[in-house]
């Protein structure tokens, strides 16, 4: 049964909205959607930058421990980029080296250093000293739950007893009933009788 | 990685009473699952939330399909089918609710920036699903969504950017209808009356166009200065014209066909009611578009000099803009009369004399001048059309 409404009218049209949630009715080519979407060449792959970097830090307990030790390999590779000119360094694309180092390597070596400045750029010392403190920054602000690696369960798996417990909102004050007269904005007596 | 969930969608309650049994399983499902994401910890719930596409595809089902107080056909003739409608509805809402949500506790949050981050990048949130929370919500939720939705803008500017192609879009939907509207009416023309099925869904499109917009509009002001720059006032205003005059007399038609069955005739009756409230919803919308950027802010900073007179300069932007978007819907004849019955342009004067705010008088003695005009077509229009058969 279709229904009309705008906002699947505006979904299937709109390069703002989610590509991958379209009624069937509208299913357009998520990937040409993708691309008219910003500026997503170089934000794709932030966004992908930032999953892999998830992952990984997912897999670690101490936070602080892993964000000490990614400052420091950031520190031992900018070291050999220190004294160039270069644009300034901003958090984006330390997170590009980041997601560099936990996805290649791990440990910088020198031949890997011009593949990298590709992504990175050249840098400065104080925009590496800048970089160095965002990266730390960001590091420490990254929330540990977040990066929980989650085992999911279907329903059927829950355990009664915690089951619905204490859902999210439970004591929330939603009026969400939809019978009765329509909602009119305001009152009708003045319009022109067509 | 997440362990595979099977999301099931919301579709809309059969009318056959052999196809409830099958529709109300299918819904519990659903309440059942999102009664267990709702369940879930912080950690666990936005893990989900941002790894489980399906997840949304299953909440922008309900989005989508779910009841708006405006549809012809709402879930009261079955109690049953009306209870899980709503109690979905409900879990729905809490899980957007949620989704909007980045500190639960001391404990269970995340910094603001990132949390801005996830719902923009993992499409959490995006413009459509605001404006369908908003028209299915709003009504009776309006503190909560006003809310809600001004901290997704306010952590998130990258939505205030994506209102400018909402508004393109917006527009293509303008024209979508202006033409759908045309070919329907057309297609009635040799029979003398539109075929009662394809009227009724554009109808229903216009009705819900109208109604999501300005509960937008109502819920988040702030939106209203996007809209403006846009000029979608400008283009309701001509959408007004169009369409409702022709759409509305194309369902008066259709109740007085003899041809008409009694549900259709019933149908076209409620259909009516509809097309009034849409009415009234691009009245009120317009309103908003124009007075939040032109008006407002002139009041406003009046208001804080206590009095003072305002300067030419500072007020001429707003008072420019109001003017303008006035005179160019003086060709939109039946917006203008219906408009000017809510809002009389008299009164927007003597707002802004009151506030010591200078207007040219010849061009507000054109637009009074262009009213009355308005006015005087429309009322010999409407006097010489034989009246609905009562």
């Amino acid at each position: 049964m279709w229904v009309p409404r705008v906002i699947t009218a505006i979904r299937a049209q709109s390069s703002i909205s989610n590509p991958l949630t379209y009624p069937s009715k509208f299913q357009h080519d998520p990937v040409t959607l993708l691309l008219k979407r910003r500026d997503l060449t170089e934000k794709g792959e932030r966004v992908r930058a930032w999953e892999r970097l998830n992952h990984e830090i997912g897999k670690r307990r101490d936070k602080e421990k892993l964000a000490l030790h990614l400052v420091k390999e950031l520190r031992s590779f900018t070291h050999d980029l220190c004294g160039r000119e270069a644009p300034e360094a901003t958090v984006e694309d330390a997170c590009a080296l980041l997601f560099y180092l936990f996805n290649e390597k791990r440990v910088v070596e020198q031949r890997d250093i011009g593949r990298l400045r590709l992504s990175f750029g050249d840098v400065s010392s104080s925009s590496a000293n800048k970089a160095f403190k965002k990266v730390k920054e960001l590091c420490a602000s990254l929330p540990e739950t977040l990066l929980e690696e989650v085992k999911g369960k279907s329903h059927a798996d829950v355990d009664e007893t915690t089951k619905l417990k204490a859902p999210f909102g439970a004591d929330l004050k939603i009026d969400a009933s939809v019978s009765g007269p329509p909602f009119p904005p305001g009152r009708e007596d003045a319009l022109i009788d067509f | 990685m997440l362990e595979p969930f099977v999301w099931v969608r919301y579709i809309r309650p059969p009318e056959e009473e052999d196809m409830k049994a099958e529709w109300l399983e299918n819904a519990r499902y659903l309440l059942e699952d999102l009664g267990f994401l709702l369940s879930l910890p912080h950690a666990r719930f936005w893990s989900r939330v941002v790894q489980d596409q399906e997840l949304h595809n299953s909440l922008e089902s309900f989005l989508n399909q779910g009841p708006r107080d405006y549809d012809l056909s709402v879930p009261e003739s079955d109690i049953e089918v009306e209870h899980v409608v709503m109690a979905l509805s409900r879990r729905v809402f809490i899980v957007f609710i949620r989704m909007a949500t980045y500190k639960e506790s001391g404990v269970e949050q995340m910094p603001p920036e990132v949390f801005a981050q996830l719902i923009y990048d993992k499409y959490v949130f995006d413009i459509p699903k605001l404006i369908g929370l908003c028209s299915m919500y709003g009504p009776k939720n309006h503190a909560l969504l006003t809310k809600m939705v001004s901290h997704i803008f306010t952590v998130q500017p990258a939505y205030t950017d994506d209102m400018l192609h909402f508004s393109a879009s917006l527009h293509e939907v303008f024209e979508s209808i202006k033409q759908e509207t045309g070919l329907v009416l057309e297609s009635g023309r040799s029979t003398g009356c539109p075929v009662w099925r394809k009227l009724k869904d554009i109808c229903l499109f216009l009705v819900d166009t109208c109604m999501s917009l300005w509960r937008f509009v109502d819920i988040y002001p702030p939106s209203a200065n996007v809209f403006h720059q846009y000029t979608i006032d400008i283009r309701l205003a001509s959408l007004y014209d169009a369409v409702m005059p022709d759409l509305s007399i194309g369902v008066q038609k259709v109740i007085e066909s003899d041809d008409a069955d009694c549900k259709s005739r019933e149908e076209g009756v409620k259909m009516l009611d509809r097309l009034k409230h849409a009415r009234l919803a691009i009245i009120n919308a317009f309103r908003q578009i124009l007075f939040i950027p032109c008006i407002h802010p002139l009041l406003q900073s009046s208001g804080e000099r206590k009095g003072a007179e305002a300067t030419q300069g500072e007020a001429s932007t707003g008072v420019e803009d109001f003017i303008v978007v006035i005179t160019s819907c003086l060709g939109e004849r039946t917006f203008i009369v219906d408009y000017e019955n809510y809002f009389p342009f008299e009164d927007d004067l003597s707002l802004l004399q009151q506030a010591s705010i200078y207007i040219d008088a010849t061009r507000t003695d054109y637009i009074l001048e262009g009213i009355r005009s308005c006015q005087e077509v429309v009322l010999s229009r409407t006097s010489s059309r034989p009246g609905p058969t009562k």
